[in-house]
């Protein structure tokens, strides 16, 4: 797991960096400990990775694309 | 549209409008991800989103919150368009935790894919709640964006962790009555 991830679910958690780690070897680094957490507390640090982990995906073309349409509407709209 | 163009105030004005709408494009695509559960229609969603919020970007009131007013954009669009079209699909191929029969976490913690599967079944409105709670908004930014006042906001945070709690925690193992005994040969 990257370092921004495990920061972004330890984020207003009691969790410290060493709970992000794997349990062990060979076990899924995106198994969230449950030795530190109540349950209410492992499911907001699972949203808050689900959220990390779209957010850190790269922006597909389409989304450039539609940021360069808007490039060019307001260039558009200063050359006017 | 003026003759005389935009003003350099409004340009500016729109340049960094542009550099918030990049800013929160990641955001966006979470948050929708987590309300439909589908890669492709999230992104459709989240780009609908930045298209109307910049067509609407004169009715935006600088030094509000950019990030509410946005997933109040999105969400709008989501209940407006999507789910009455009923082209709502809870999961795709790309998360196949949705085709499990059973549920899960057998020990241990939590796994994403349980996660993303117990959220698919709750409510949408429990969904939206839970997913905007951990989005950084605070409980009123969340009425907001949700337009609904702040106990139906608590009171759908608490109903979907339940649910999302007893999804997750799966069947009780409580021996029903008349069953047979289980024995080891």
């Amino acid at each position: 797991m990257s370092k921004m991830v495990a920061k972004t679910v330890a984020r207003g958690t009691r969790m410290t960096k060493k709970d992000m780690e794997p349990d062990g070897p060979g076990e899924s680094p995106r198994r969230l400990s449950r030795k530190a957490l109540r349950p209410d507390d492992q499911i907001s640090a699972g949203l808050r990775q689900l959220w990390a982990v779209v957010e850190q995906e790269p922006l597909p073309d389409e989304f450039l694309d539609l940021l360069d349409a808007i490039d060019k509407r307001r260039d558009e709209g200063a050359a006017r | 549209m003026s003759a005389v163009g935009v003003s350099p105030a409004r340009l500016t004005d729109d340049t960094r409008f542009r550099a918030d709408l990049v800013a929160i494009v990641p955001s966006l695509r979470a948050f929708a991800r987590g309300l439909c559960g589908n890669r492709d229609l999230a992104d459709d969603l989240a780009q609908e989103a930045l298209a109307k919020a910049w067509a609407a970007r004169a009715s935006f009131t600088p030094g509000t919150n950019f990030r509410a007013w946005m997933f109040r954009i999105l969400r709008n669009h989501f209940y407006s368009v999507v789910v009455v079209a009923r082209r709502f699909v809870p999961y795709d191929a790309d998360s196949p935790a949705h085709l499990q029969s059973t549920p899960p976490t057998q020990g241990g913690g939590i796994l994403l894919a349980d996660l993303r599967a117990g959220l698919a079944t709750l409510p949408a409105e429990q969904r939206e709640a839970l997913l905007l709670l951990e989005s950084g908004l605070q409980w009123d930014e969340i009425a907001a964006v949700m337009q609904c006042p702040l106990g139906t906001v608590k009171s759908r945070i608490t109903r979907g962790r339940g649910a999302l709690r007893r999804y997750l925690d799966g069947p009780s193992e409580e021996v029903l009555p008349g069953a047979a005994p289980c024995r080891n040969t």
